[in-house]
């Protein structure tokens, strides 16, 4: 299937339009009140309707508009990026701030194919002692350092 | 007004506020010379590191930050040919011509000495004007804030690039997130989609971090180009006469363009490099050596763009409308330390509002002499391959993130609009406007209650009331001006088919 006009804009009409089908279902339970005493759904209806018609807007430009095709996603780059940051928030209070630190390093590090093994092993080092100067140190904020099960008995 | 600067340089020059200014001069510096991370990012990143400060102490970092950023931003602009965002784009046009010519360092003595002369003039012009439009803004009611407010969110897409639609759909988007928790009238709880952690609204450092931190980064592996290249030597950092008697009116005609767009809602530090540069081009003597390396057009926009990053504070700091998206982070980080930005804080907190603004020309005196002597580390900083850099910014951004509420969920958010934000930019949304939506959104709503509650419902209101009724006006025009050469660029389409 050929799509005419500029796919871009027509994604992005469509994620606006769904976007806005979704906060109107889930703005149904609010009430809307009156204009006088506006409720809890006033407001986001207001602005639900307007994020409708421009999202109708980019639509139909999108139809209109001179053929582009959508741009590749780095999926590789995105992918590692993302996992290593939420693996970092799983982590970070069950096994401390420098084998999460470690961790993250290692994973995003894998986004950049010119990057040695050498490279990531000095660069997580490096961090580590930072991370321990800056935020426990320094900042002293609440997050074990080491793994807990290492450091209480 | 002596008085109140007098208060002002007696709390910025205390020694807590003076080592924070300093501190934030030279991260803000060493992070904004990065290339590919601009004022924005560096900003979010370092967001988290003050909130454990007093707020005053915080604001003047965070200030710190800001323009130490930009003036990391000329730096690589010159040097390197890579701006860091578009208000350094100018730059590049002449200074790194200079460079590549071997005048690398006067290029660079120009930019900091024109603004640091930008940075005083329009401290001053902050100082006057702040007080009088707050005055003014003290005499406003629900409907003319809630108009205000509408100009202003229009005004934040004037500059943007590319379709009007898209534009709009971000600031309505952002208002639309802001409206995510408790509505704090009924105490009922909007799109927090069953996440208890989403009670008190989305989070701002994630978003913040998610949008500019995380999908720049992701958009930098994609994208090799953006962030290497050669960098030229810095040679003598000194002007000849010449040089110097060329750059005076420059920086004069740069400083006086800067002041006035700087008001502006909407990018106007964008709009007041691009005005200087045009300007200076036009009224040169020199006008044969624009595009080969003039330094009046360096010397202008420069002077410009920071004049107009300072005059930037006034809209925050007498209406508590953000200009632009580091306004809103500033305003962003005054709420998280709860104080909320508008016409009452020059009389509630007079500390903070003019030791803010003392500090603003104690920074830039800071930039201007730390600045030029340290021009060598900047550059080695420039040579820090971005596959170090990268990792370096991820843990920083992860602990920030976490470190505010001491929450996981928090490290989740920031990966969930590091998604946002990638995808905006493939599907080429600017995501400014989105945090300007997103700050202003739930003063948008409560503004728009109050004024119906006074007037029995009946919008009409919005327009009888004069000074509301300019407001809107202004916003119908602005929007006019954006989508009607649209409709005849695309009527003549139709009709040459």
């Amino acid at each position: 299937m050929t799509i005419r006009g500029n796919a871009r804009d027509i994604a992005s009409g469509a994620a606006l339009l769904l976007l806005t089908a979704i906060g109107v279902y889930i703005n149904l339970d609010y009430p809307l009140g009156t204009a006088s005493r506006m409720g809890p759904g006033y407001m986001p209806l207001v602005v639900l309707v307007a994020l409708g018609i421009l999202g109708f807007g980019v639509l139909l430009t999108g139809v209109r508009g001179e053929p582009q095709r959508l741009e590749r996603w780095a999926w590789r780059e995105a992918g590692l990026i993302l996992a290593a940051l939420t693996i970092f928030g799983m982590m970070l209070e069950n096994i401390g701030m420098a084998a999460s630190t470690v961790a993250l390093v290692v994973i995003s590090g894998l986004a950049d194919r010119t990057q040695t093994l050498k490279g990531i092993a000095a660069l997580a080092v490096a961090l580590v002692v930072i991370c321990w100067l800056v935020f426990t140190w320094g900042l002293q904020i609440s997050v074990p350092f080491l793994p807990p099960f290492l450091t209480s008995h | 007004m002596l008085d109140n600067i007098a208060l002002g340089l007696s709390v910025a020059f205390s020694f807590q506020n003076l080592a924070f200014s300093f501190l934030g001069c030279i991260i803000g510096t060493a992070i904004g010379v990065l290339p590919g991370v601009g004022p924005v990012a560096t900003i979010s990143l370092l967001l988290p590191m003050t909130f454990g400060l007093d707020p005053i102490t915080a604001m003047i970092m965070l200030a710190g930050i800001y323009y130490g950023a930009q003036y990391g931003g000329s730096t690589s602009a010159i040097l390197l040919n890579l701006p860091g965002e578009v208000t350094a784009v100018v730059t590049t046009l002449e200074g790194h011509k200079m460079a590549r010519a071997g005048r690398a360092g006067a290029s660079l003595a120009v930019a900091a000495i024109g603004s640091f002369f930008a940075g005083t003039v329009a401290t001053l012009v902050v100082a006057a004007a702040g007080p009088l439009l707050t005055s003014v803004a003290m005499a406003f009611g629900p409907a003319e804030y809630f108009s205000l407010i509408l100009l202003g969110l229009i005004a934040a897409t004037v500059l943007a690039q590319g379709n009007i639609f898209k534009s709009l759909a971000m600031i309505v988007l952002g208002v639309l997130l802001g409206l995510v928790g408790t509505d704090l009238q009924s105490g009922q709880i909007r799109f927090t989609l069953g996440f208890p952690q989403l009670f008190e609204g989305v989070g701002f450092v994630p978003l913040a971090m998610g949008l500019f931190g995380i999908a720049e980064i992701i958009r930098n592996l994609e994208c090799p180009e953006n962030r290497s290249g050669s960098v030229a030597r810095v040679g003598k950092l000194w002007l000849t006469k010449k040089e110097f008697s060329r750059s005076v009116p420059s920086v004069l005609r740069g400083t006086a363009l800067g002041s006035l767009l700087g008001i502006l809602p909407g990018g106007g530090l964008a709009l007041s490099t691009f005005a200087s540069y045009m300007l200076e081009r036009k009224v040169s003597k020199y006008r044969g050596e624009f595009g080969n390396g003039a330094i009046e057009g360096v010397a202008g926009p420069e002077s410009a763009n920071n004049a107009a990053s300072q005059t930037s504070f006034i809209p925050m700091l007498t209406l508590g409308i953000p200009a632009n998206a580091v306004m809103a982070l500033m305003i962003g980080a005054l709420m998280i330390q709860g104080i909320q930005p508008g016409p009452r804080m020059i009389d509630e907190q007079p500390t903070l509002f003019w030791g803010l603004i003392a500090s603003m020309w104690i920074g830039n005196l800071m930039l201007l002499v730390i600045n030029l002597p340290l021009v060598g580390v900047w550059v080695s900083l420039l040579k820090v391959p971005y596959k170090y850099l990268y990792p370096a910014i991820l843990v920083f951004c992860a602990i920030g993130a976490y470190s505010v509420n001491n929450s996981a969920f928090d490290v989740y958010q920031t990966v969930l609009f590091g998604v946002v934000g990638y995808a905006l930019i493939k599907l080429e949304f600017e995501p400014a406007p989105l945090l300007i939506g997103f700050v202003l959104g739930p003063m948008l709503e409560e503004y728009l209650k109050r004024a119906m509650v006074l007037s029995r419902g009946d919008v009409s209101v919005f327009v009888e009331r004069p000074v509301s009724a300019v407001f809107l006006l202004l916003g119908a025009l602005a929007l006019s001006a954006m989508i009607l050469p649209n409709i005849r660029k695309r009527k003549n389409e139709a009709l040459a088919e």
